[in-house]
């Protein structure tokens, strides 16, 4: 998975060499900063989560064995903030369709290769992008670590440190529910 | 079926995947600045941060409980005992030694009554 030496930047940052979290920055950042905007919404508060997250990465390292991996690891601790935040949003403004899901949560949309120009792209993504925001959080989890970041249902299963069974069935229910929501997903 | 829904996790990846973050380099400079106030603080008190310093103020805690319980319970029996120590020394009833006036009274109705001189 991963074209760098892992176990080298692993080993690093038990030894807590400075220049390891800027390291682990580099390769995960984005992946930990996409997790975070697609699950809170708010490119702010995502951010804050990403730099608590270093934190934690930096006080646990010495104790971390790399068995599940620096990747899962790292997203594990980002989606146990996101969790505590959402949990303590006492109220939480209703996201309205008109406004660009994308721009709301700091994320940006890549032109998608081979896309049936007949579509467009923009509008079936912000479309999916709503429909997957009004998904409750345990399934949003599962649908933005399975379909946004590419993990496998090990990678998730380690990272949400649930069984794979409950991966697989909230990944169903996530998905029908998104057909409902837009229709025929095709 | 199944080839529909291969179809549909294609779909899925394919436009959820479209969508990312860029880091923002300001976080990491953020997260170093925070783990460098950290390092600055004196390891006493960082210790105190930590969950050893919680079990070790709670085992104090009980220890010094502990310790006052049983110093009250000594106070209060040797308290008892000071006070029949001084109830011996001056009577229980009061009349440090001395003959008490109902006594008195007593042994004068005694002499009045049989018209005897009782020594």
């Amino acid at each position: 998975m991963a074209d760098w030496d892992e176990s080298e930047l692993i080993a690093r940052l038990r030894a807590r060499e400075p220049q390891a979290l800027g390291e682990l920055f580099v390769r995960l950042g984005s992946a930990m900063t996409t997790l975070a905007s697609s699950m809170l919404r708010n490119r702010d508060e995502a951010n804050d989560v990403v730099e608590d997250a270093l934190l934690r990465i930096h006080q646990a390292a010495p104790g971390f064995r790399g068995e599940r991996g620096l990747r899962t690891w790292t997203l594990r601790i980002v989606a146990n903030l996101c969790r505590d935040r959402l949990r303590r949003r006492r109220f939480v403004a209703p996201n309205s369709d008109d406004e660009d899901p994308f721009e709301r949560a700091g994320l940006a949309l890549d032109p998608i290769e081979d896309w049936d120009h007949a579509l467009d792209q923009g509008v079936v993504a912000r479309a999916l992008e709503h429909a997957v925001e009004a998904l409750p959080t345990d399934q949003r989890e599962v649908v933005v670590m399975r379909y946004r970041l590419g993990m496998s249902h090990a990678e998730i299963m380690d990272s949400l440190g649930v069984p794979e069974g409950t991966v697989k069935s909230r990944l169903a229910r996530a998905v029908a529910a998104l057909r409902e929501r837009m229709g025929r997903l095709e | 079926m199944s080839e529909e829904r291969g179809r549909e996790e294609a779909l899925l990846a394919r436009v959820l995947g479209a969508a990312r973050a860029e880091a923002d380099p300001e976080v990491l400079a953020r997260a170093r600045a925070r783990i460098a106030e950290v390092g600055e603080v004196p390891s006493p008190l960082r210790w105190l941060g930590t969950p050893a310093a919680l079990a070790t103020a709670i085992t104090l805690f009980v220890v010094v409980a502990g310790l006052s319980l049983a110093l009250t319970r000594n106070d209060t029996s040797s308290g008892r005992e000071s006070t029949s120590l001084v109830s011996a020394l001056i009577g229980d009833d009061g009349s440090y030694g001395l003959p008490s006036s109902s006594a008195a009274r007593a042994s004068d109705s005694v002499t009045l009554d049989s018209g005897e001189v009782a020594r």
